[in-house]
């Protein structure tokens, strides 16, 4: 079956060497590495890979734990230092957001540029400019320099690009990453599609949602090692656990005062009192907050909605509600009927404030990200209440009325 | 890329029927071996005409940079180097009244300087800008997969435009103006003689990039190098003992230097090998095979030196 798989790695591992000095460098350099002051970091050991062809693969792990090494190692950017691994057809490789942009030059030509770098003829990129203009989207700012887009319009000219070119194995480090809900559906509608076609798809993200919708097969990496590989759910879910369990763990070591306020957990339930980290819009939800005060003070307390890209969403306090927080501790519960985000992936932060909100005591995020689901095609970042009337412009006599809930 | 199969041989691709590409080759660490660096140094040629279109719009991207914003435009291309021949013919013939043999030219000594100084400017400007290459692109090296050997080779191929733009115009010169005899058939030898300087530019670049991604003090030692060399090559001296008696002694080390073979080559391309005094002792053909020969052997070395570390670049720029 070997044949049927597009990427192939044993025991691969990656080495980075920082030297005490360019002395030390050039001493190392010049003995082959057996003088000179220096300290090896491996970033990632002893991953085994075996990748179908037409498969689409997710990495989890936290940051550090060797993603973007093994998707850097994989597409070829950069050397394996142990191990070894194969490929089959053409890999593309999408780094970061606009690697390899010129910022001075017009998105043209740039992609002109990166187009023949990796050794298309200039007529193919010629004759693929405009669909992957048009794919990201900045057909009308085409001739403009990269320089003057906003982060998500280079992101949307890379991902066209990588894409533009159809390479056999297509290997994303955190395409989600940048905000624009709605172009990270087309995003992933295209991903879907181009996995449906054969192409076989690696990449990794922060956002356990994206992989397990996209992906059949997950890798999870912590130290640079494989801490688990499998389908993706399980996977996605063991790495979940590890996460809260990290957190808990990190309670421990703050070193906030014995007698200081603080935040011991947080946690969204859905209707039924299920702790969830995946809600749909429109879902009723609680957010649970367990506070802890030492002293005697009266304490106010405030959830936010972070959204990936920083964005603060929503912020409610208690202080706004006239309410407060008195005594040693409790369970603060906010419910949420009708949730009104739409689609997105945010961060669920509660913060303690001392009674009049102007000092910050402590702050924590939920365990886990809280992933947004919305079943229709709204686009937006909330959905508003509203209403519609509908009224016909040349008879004032009937008019039609149409009242959405 | 290495092709070592480190336990198994890959499997065939005609297990399967499909059209889709089988898994390539194994990718181990470690540099590559001497046979393995040999195949990369000989796959140049394919390298550059797979990225033909690269090099290409480097050149022309070049030119537009260089005169971006300017009134005159590509016309500095010719603007430039006439006045510098000027300046030379000038200084020479009218203030200095320096004189070559009795029957030379009165611009002899100005057209020579003018000429060196074209050659050595292209080759100075390659050599260091080629050093700086692949760290000013290390936006690219770090981040995609591409033969990074090319930001050299382009940079040294970007340094020929200054100096064929200043024989063009020193050839217009020549055709329109008293000045000087308009160059006779040798000039069908300019092609050949690009090449070479071409290769005595690229190779030093080669190695120079390399070293100079490792430890950057390579592009001072570099600045420093290329302005001694460039008084130890007869840019603005006549290594001929007829005219300079005191170069006797040097010629050993003069014959030794590629740059001095390739001077005397342009030299009697443009100047027709005359007057007799400038180019007693030398030899166009000799010149051409020993530069030539320099040429090729320092590209060659300088082009494993920098594929030898080549996959670690983008660790380390």
């Amino acid at each position: 079956m070997a044949a049927d798989l597009a990427i192939e790695a044993r025991g691969l591992g990656k080495r980075y060497r920082t030297y005490a000095s360019p002395g030390a460098r050039v001493m190392a350099g010049l003995t082959g590495g057996r003088r000179g002051a220096f300290r090896d970091l491996w970033a990632l050991s002893g991953v085994d890979l075996a990748l179908p062809r037409g498969a689409a693969y997710g990495v989890v792990g936290a940051n550090g734990a060797g993603k973007s090494t093994l998707l850097k190692v994989l597409s070829g950017t950069t050397a394996p230092s142990a191990g070894a691994y194969r490929t089959a057809g053409r890999v593309a490789g999408l780094l970061e957001l606009g690697a390899g942009f010129h910022p001075d030059f017009t998105a043209r030509e740039n992609v002109l540029l990166n187009g023949v770098l990796l050794g298309h003829p200039r007529r193919v990129v010629a004759s693929r400019l405009d669909a992957i203009l048009d794919f990201a989207e900045l057909r009308d700012v085409a001739d403009e320099p990269v320089r003057t887009y906003s982060t998500g319009m280079a992101m949307r000219l890379g991902f066209a690009a990588a894409l533009g070119f159809e390479p056999e194995v297509l290997i994303l480090d955190e395409v989600f990453a940048v905000g624009d809900q709605r172009f990270q559906k087309k995003c992933a509608d295209r991903l879907l599609a181009e996995r449906a076609a054969g192409r076989t798809i690696l990449f990794c993200s922060h956002s356990l949602y994206d992989v397990r919708t996209l992906c059949d097969e997950a890798l999870w990496l912590a130290d640079g090692r494989v801490a688990a590989s499998g389908p993706a759910n399980v996977v996605t879910n063991r790495y979940a656990a590890w996460q809260d369990e990290r957190a808990a763990d990190a309670d421990a070591d703050d070193d906030l005062p014995a007698r200081w306020p603080r935040i011991a957990r947080v946690a969204v339930h859905d209707a039924k009192g299920r702790e969830t980290s995946e809600v749909a819009s429109g879902d009723s939800i609680e957010v649970r907050v367990d506070w802890t005060n030492g002293g005697d003070e009266t304490l106010q307390l405030g959830v936010g909605f972070v959204r990936q890209d920083q964005v603060l969403c929503a912020a409610l306090g208690t202080r706004f509600d006239g309410l407060a927080l008195e005594g040693a501790g409790g369970t603060a519960c906010l419910s949420l009927p009708r949730l009104a985000l739409l689609a997105g992936t945010f961060r669920v932060v509660a913060y303690l404030f001392d009674e009049h909100g102007l000092h910050r005591y402590h702050e924590r995020g939920a365990g886990r990200d809280l992933v947004v689901n919305n079943d229709t095609d709204e686009v937006g970042l909330v959905r508003l209440d509203h209403a519609w009337a509908l009224e016909p412009r040349a008879t004032r006599a009937g008019t039609a009325r149409e009242d959405a809930a | 890329m290495r092709s070592d199969v480190p336990s198994e041989p890959a499997p065939r691709a005609a297990s399967t029927a499909s059209a889709a590409a089988p898994l390539g080759p194994w990718i181990t660490p470690g540099r590559p071996g001497a046979r393995a660096l040999f195949a990369e140094v000989a796959n140049l040629p394919r390298t550059i005409a797979a990225h033909a279109d690269l090099l290409k719009g480097g050149l022309a991207r070049e030119l537009r940079a260089r005169f971006r914003g300017s009134l005159l435009g590509v016309g500095w291309v010719l603007a430039q180097p006439l006045a510098l021949f000027v300046v030379y013919a000038f200084l020479f013939t009218r203030v200095l009244g320096v004189r070559i043999g009795a029957d030379a030219p009165a611009a002899t000594l100005g057209v020579y300087m003018f000429l060196g100084t074209l050659a050595w400017a292209g080759v100075s400007e390659g050599i260091t800008r080629g050093t700086n290459a692949v760290l000013e692109n290390r936006h690219l090296v770090a981040k995609l997969r591409f033969p990074a050997e090319l930001l050299p080779v382009q940079a040294a191929l970007a340094s020929l435009i200054p100096t064929a733009c200043g024989f063009f115009a020193f050839w217009i010169a020549a055709v329109f103006t008293p000045l000087w005899e308009a160059p006779g058939a040798r000039v069908a030898w300019a092609p050949v003689l690009f090449a070479v300087q071409l290769l005595l530019t690229a190779g030093p670049a080669l190695a120079l990039a390399a070293w100079n991604v490792r430890l950057r003090d390579t592009a001072q030692v570099v600045a420093v190098a290329l302005t001694a060399m460039m008084f130890a090559t007869p840019v603005f001296w006549v290594a001929s003992p007829a005219v300079m008696p005191g170069v006797e002694s040097l010629m050993p080390l003069v014959d030794a230097n590629p740059f001095h073979h390739l001077l005397v080559c342009w030299r009697s391309v443009w100047m027709g090998g005359a007057p007799a005094e400038v180019f007693a002792g030398t030899d166009f053909a000799r010149s051409l095979v020993i530069a030539g020969t320099w040429g090729v052997v320092t590209t060659v070395l300088g082009l494993a030196v920098f594929l030898r570390g080549r996959r670690e670049l983008a660790d380390e720029v």
